[in-house]
């Protein structure tokens, strides 16, 4: 009796999915019972049998007809190759490289639009308007180190 | 998943990547044939990217791929089934389960493969296909995907104990169908 109950439970104790009472119970059984040992080593063989069996490897073009599927057809799958380039795949010395070119691009973007020149050139308009109204330009302060101002020096360099 | 829920798109080539071998494997010893077996994957990847969108974390997320790839390929051997049975009904002995087996198991000429391999490999194929449907789901998700009893029985709304029992059924008649190969050994 013992051994019909001990061998349905054969599979399960192969798998590793018996607790651990029922486990020593049926290993204590199969060293002892000739029978129920021989079950136990046949369910092991068929067992390494089905391992031979490795699976089959996906088709080539198995991604591209799935994308195509989708409606996404060869450009959608393109674009998802190129989207899976991501800033950390690049070396590291070379993604320092780029922030430091974007934060000079950056930096000297930011520095021509608040830059001297620019400044004066918005006070020259400025002036210009304020002059105009005015008819004192003579009289209208400018930056230091404007356009404007070395407009002006030269001018007296030169009358001087 | 949840990433190509909030329109992450890029992390469904990563999710077809991750899975396709498994879910091509499971359909393949399933229904037995290759090409019908990348069909059912192809569908079973464009369910889930159609359904992303409504998708709820209620389960692992591998229980959810082998649930819809498990239904395609079970259908698939329905639909092949049929239609040979429309052709060949009334003869004695058809066995659709074995012709299609017949027709899938057309193994690629590979030198690396021994001929001894090929034919244990053919073997184990066409005994694996013969067994009912419930044993033979069992079988391929314990022994080749790796699955606890607990999460087979979650798949096939059974109880624990129905797992073990249609395993062990599965095995024994295995064993039989290999016994020639078992001995050889």
């Amino acid at each position: 009796m013992e051994c019909r109950e001990i061998r349905k439970r054969l599979s399960a104790y192969l798998d590793g999915e018996l607790k651990q009472g029922e486990r020593e119970r049926v290993a204590n059984h199969v060293t002892s019972c000739s029978n129920c040992g021989r079950e136990l080593r046949a369910l092991q063989e068929t067992c390494s049998l089905l391992k031979v069996d490795k699976g089959i490897e996906p088709s080539e073009d198995f991604l591209l007809q799935l994308f195509e599927k989708a409606g996404s057809g060869r450009k959608g799958y393109q674009s998802l190759q190129r989207a899976r380039w991501s800033f950390t795949s690049v070396p590291a010395f070379m993604r320092l490289t780029i922030v430091l070119l974007i934060g000079m691009a950056v930096g000297v973007g930011f520095g021509s639009l608040t830059s001297p020149e620019r400044q004066g050139g918005v006070a020259l308009t400025q002036g210009r308007n304020v002059a105009q109204a005015t008819a004192l330009d003579n009289f209208q302060s400018v930056h230091p180190q404007s356009l404007t101002q070395a407009y002006i020096n030269l001018t007296s360099l030169l009358k001087s | 998943m949840l990433r190509l829920k909030d329109g992450e798109a890029d992390c469904f080539k990563e999710l077809v990547m991750r899975h396709q071998r498994s879910v091509i494997n499971t359909a393949f010893r399933v229904t037995g044939n290759h090409q019908e077996a990348e069909e059912v994957a192809q569908e079973v990847f464009l369910r889930i990217y159609r359904a992303a969108p409504g998708y709820r974390p209620d389960a692992k997320f591998s229980t959810y791929l082998y649930r819809v790839t498990l239904n395609l390929s079970l259908n698939q051997v329905r639909k092949a089934r049929a239609v040979l049975s429309r052709f060949f009904s009334g003869e004695q002995g058809f066995n659709e389960e074995l012709v299609i087996g017949e027709v899938a198991d057309r193994l690629p000429d590979t030198p690396l493969i021994s001929l001894e391999k090929k034919e244990v490999k053919k073997a184990v194929r066409k005994a694996i296909r013969s067994l009912p449907k419930r044993q033979r789901v069992a079988i391929i998700l314990s022994q080749y995907e790796g699955l606890s009893y607990q999460e087979i029985s979650e798949l096939l709304h059974c109880s624990h104990k129905a797992v073990e029992r249609l395993i062990h059924r599965g095995k024994i008649q295995l064993k039989e169908e290999l016994a020639s190969y078992i001995q050889k050994k």
